[in-house]
């Protein structure tokens, strides 16, 4: 699998998954970047991978885990970080600007574990195995870890409701 | 099984979807890992000539040397047998050896063997027969 082909199936989902999960456009190209490098020394390993996608995930995960290690404090950060809100709402389309809104705030406001897991599940449909084979948690863990996002959205989305009432 | 409050914020969240990728972030993130790829290069192809080059001299050698000491050592473990072939082989080679030490000495080749053969008494005796040893005799007698 050549570059070009590997980008044309997954560069544009690893792309708004780095966004989602680092809260920065710039960032997350610079990340990129660097899986695309590392993936261009992988050529060989390829014919070995059972899941790509899982594979490619995994891989850009841990990228952006080291560029989050490299930033100590980033990880708390991240959520007072004015631009994050805007980072989310520049990969995330709604029907309308309103309920977009709505669910950047909620996504800005979840942890980091859940807020990944709820980004694979439903913007890339991918399985709770998929998932933690990627997350490097178990398959319970990743499915209560949604669940507890899911309860938490619906919250913040009701919150945000009575607010606007 | 899930909750109906699941199915439903599930439901609201599948209406969302990913929004297009800035135009030119493709060739930008390529171009960029194809660049670092060349730069970071450090074997060219002549280098990778002359390790391979190396490698195959060093394989040959090791092939060689242990093809030598496998006959070497089944010569030597067959002379030990007592196989006549390899004790012949010896003895014609020890006499060869012999003519290349003794031949230089031409004529005095008989004396210089005599006194060759007294030193090599010498140096037994000498070793069986310690001076310490003497001494105590003498003082015991």
């Amino acid at each position: 699998m050549n570059l070009e082909e590997l980008y044309d199936r997954y560069g544009e989902k690893l792309y708004h998954y780095l966004v989602l999960r680092i809260g920065s456009c710039q960032d997350a190209e610079d990340i990129l970047q660097e899986v695309f490098y590392r993936f261009s020394h992988y050529y060989v390993r390829w014919k070995w991978v059972k899941n790509p996608k899982a594979f490619v995930f995994k891989v850009t995960r841990n990228e952006a885990n080291r560029f989050l290690k490299r930033k100590t404090t980033q990880q708390k950060t991240l959520q007072m970080n004015p631009d994050f809100k805007n980072a989310i709402a520049s990969v995330i389309q709604g029907p309308d600007e309103e309920s977009e809104g709505f669910l950047v705030e909620s996504l800005a406001q979840l942890p980091d574990g859940q807020r990944e897991i709820v980004m694979l599940k439903v913007f890339e449909g991918m399985t709770f195995k998929e998932i933690s084979s990627i997350c490097g948690v178990s398959q319970n863990t990743a499915a209560s870890r949604y669940r507890y996002a899911l309860s938490k959205l619906r919250l913040y989305m009701e919150k945000m409701d009575e607010k606007k009432e | 099984m899930k909750k109906k409050n699941d199915i439903e914020t599930e439901k609201l969240l599948a209406a969302f979807s990913h929004k297009p990728t800035p135009p030119g972030l493709k060739e930008k993130i390529l171009d960029g890992a194809l660049q670092r790829q060349n730069s970071n290069h450090v074997m060219n192809a002549f280098l990778w000539k002359g390790f391979v080059g190396c490698l195959m001299i060093l394989i040959f050698v090791i092939a060689v040397d242990a093809t030598i000491t496998k006959a070497q050592n089944k010569r030597f473990s067959s002379m030990l047998d007592g196989h006549q072939e390899s004790t012949g082989n010896v003895e014609e080679e020890w006499s060869m050896l012999k003519d290349i030490i003794w031949e230089p000495l031409g004529s005095n080749r008989s004396e210089a063997k005599m006194k060759f053969y007294d030193l090599l008494e010498n140096s037994k005796n000498k070793t069986r027969q310690p001076e310490w040893r003497e001494s105590l005799k003498e003082e015991f007698e």
